[in-house]
């Protein structure tokens, strides 16, 4: 006699979803591992993100220019933001040495308006801030900023730990921009074979602008290059004169070379050449 | 004749409703648009740290053992630079102590150049604590960076509770 299929029964080839031994243990794995993920990654009570991370602009004498930055809270706490502009310069190792707000003779921080300049932000809440740039009648050459989001620590005990991050403003005046430098100074340390090569050499920035330059630099054997390596870019504020040293990991072996450094920025290559000789070395 | 009239309706308006549908297959594709968001983030593990109790003449590191950890990432073609610095000196009421004994030094997980492999003093706000590798902007990665903060308190120092804030700034 054939039962009625009720509701309650089955087809045979019904695939059941049932956790067996070798799941379970699976799973428990995986809830170890998380686990353990958690206490090695560190939880950061601050977490704040910007975008974009640096503005470029041209503006004609009383022009303005406005646009927005993207500021979220990626962590868990809600925070309080305050925008604020300052001036920068750059530091000898090459990073920005931030200043009071239009202390810098080459400051656009007081054409710059934000809003809102303080606001709150909920965890995983984003703002977009509003920017004008106004340039004056009288705007003439390039110019620099930053624009800070700090969080605003109200609460603590001991001492206070805040993070700022910024968006670096690089605005050119149309018409009056005058990109040019100077490559000078090239002294290259080589010693005997196996030794370090060091090439040194100093760039000055004599425009009326900021300038970013690509080194590059070749190492000739006769007429053949043997060496070809480009360095971190250089960076300048008017007036400002950079040091550099780059050194050639390669070994070179006896013999006389020269070596050429070459800086381009701007559809402009500088170019200094110098010869030099590595002696045979003392402990062969 | 009406029913003819309206199946000739029917058929004229059901062509108009389909008028797009027939414009998206004669065109065969449709365009799809994402705006992938940039990525600049600083990320500090705690809102505070302190020294417990030093006496005059004596020099201490933070009772937090684990140190103040702070984390970067970016997404963008240029370096990022990682800057610690002091919004003013040590301060209890009318009493200072001076940042140049306000030291820190620590440890980085990243491939750029970490200065806190020696001790730096809070006073000098021109040295980068870390400056980024072209590795890891190319990767996006997220670099932590720890560091241990120091405080040696001077013979002549009155008694008090010192306070500051300690600032951390990422830019490019």
């Amino acid at each position: 006699m054939k039962l009625p299929i009720t509701k309650f029964q089955v087809p045979i080839n019904a695939q059941i979803p049932i956790l067996k031994f070798g799941h379970c243990l699976l799973l428990i794995v995986i809830c170890l591992v998380i686990g353990a993920w958690s206490l090695v990654i560190p939880a950061f009570a601050l977490s704040i993100n910007i975008d974009p991370s640096n503005i470029k602009v041209v503006l004609k004498p009383g022009e303005t220019k406005t646009g927005e930055i993207l500021v979220q809270n990626f962590g868990g706490t809600k925070i309080k933001v305050k925008a604020y502009t300052e001036d920068w310069v750059y530091a000898p190792d090459g990073s920005k040495t931030f200043i009071r707000s239009g202390s810098s003779v080459y400051s656009c921080s007081s054409w710059i308006k934000l809003d809102p300049a303080s606001f709150e932000l909920a965890p995983k809440e984003d703002k977009k801030v509003k920017y004008s740039i106004i340039a004056p009648n009288n705007a003439s050459g390039g110019h620099v900023s930053v624009i800070f989001f700090e969080a605003v620590i109200d609460r603590y005990e001991g001492i206070a730990v805040s993070g700022r991050i910024g968006t670096i403003v690089y605005l050119d005046t149309e018409g009056d921009i005058k990109r040019s430098g100077e490559l000078k100074d090239l002294v290259i340390e080589a010693s005997e074979e196996g030794s370090p090569v060091s090439l040194n050499f100093s760039f000055v920035n004599n425009g009326n602008s900021h300038i970013s330059a690509q080194p590059n630099i070749k190492i000739m054997d006769g007429g053949k290059m043997i060496i070809e390596k480009k360095a971190k870019n250089i960076n300048t504020l008017p007036g400002d004169t950079k040091s550099s040293m780059i050194k050639i990991g390669e070994p070179l072996k006896e013999g006389k070379y020269k070596a050429q450094v070459e800086i381009s920025f701007d559809g402009k290559t500088l170019k200094s050449q110098s010869d030099f000789t590595i002696s045979k070395s003392a402990q062969k | 004749m009406n029913k003819f009239r309206l199946i000739i309706i029917l058929c004229l308006l059901s062509c108009i409703l389909h008028l797009p549908a027939f414009t998206l297959q004669a065109a065969g594709s449709i365009t799809a648009v994402v705006t992938v968001q940039g990525t600049f983030n600083l990320m500090v593990n705690t809102d505070s740290f302190d020294f417990a109790r030093l006496t005059p003449g004596q020099t201490g590191g933070m009772s937090r053992s684990e140190g103040v950890e702070v984390a970067g990432t970016s997404s963008g073609e240029n370096p990022w630079y990682l800057k610690v610095s002091a919004e003013k000196p040590l301060t209890s009421g009318d009493n200072t102590i001076p940042n140049e004994n306000f030291t820190w030094h620590g440890t980085s997980e990243g491939t750029g150049d970490w200065s806190g492999t020696q001790e730096k003093s809070l006073a000098d706000p021109n040295v980068a604590a870390y400056m980024s590798s072209a590795e890891e902007l190319d990767q996006v990665k997220k670099v932590i960076n720890r560091f241990d903060f120091m405080l040696h308190v001077p013979e002549d120092t009155k008694p008090g509770e010192y306070s500051t804030t300690v600032k951390f700034t990422m830019t490019e």
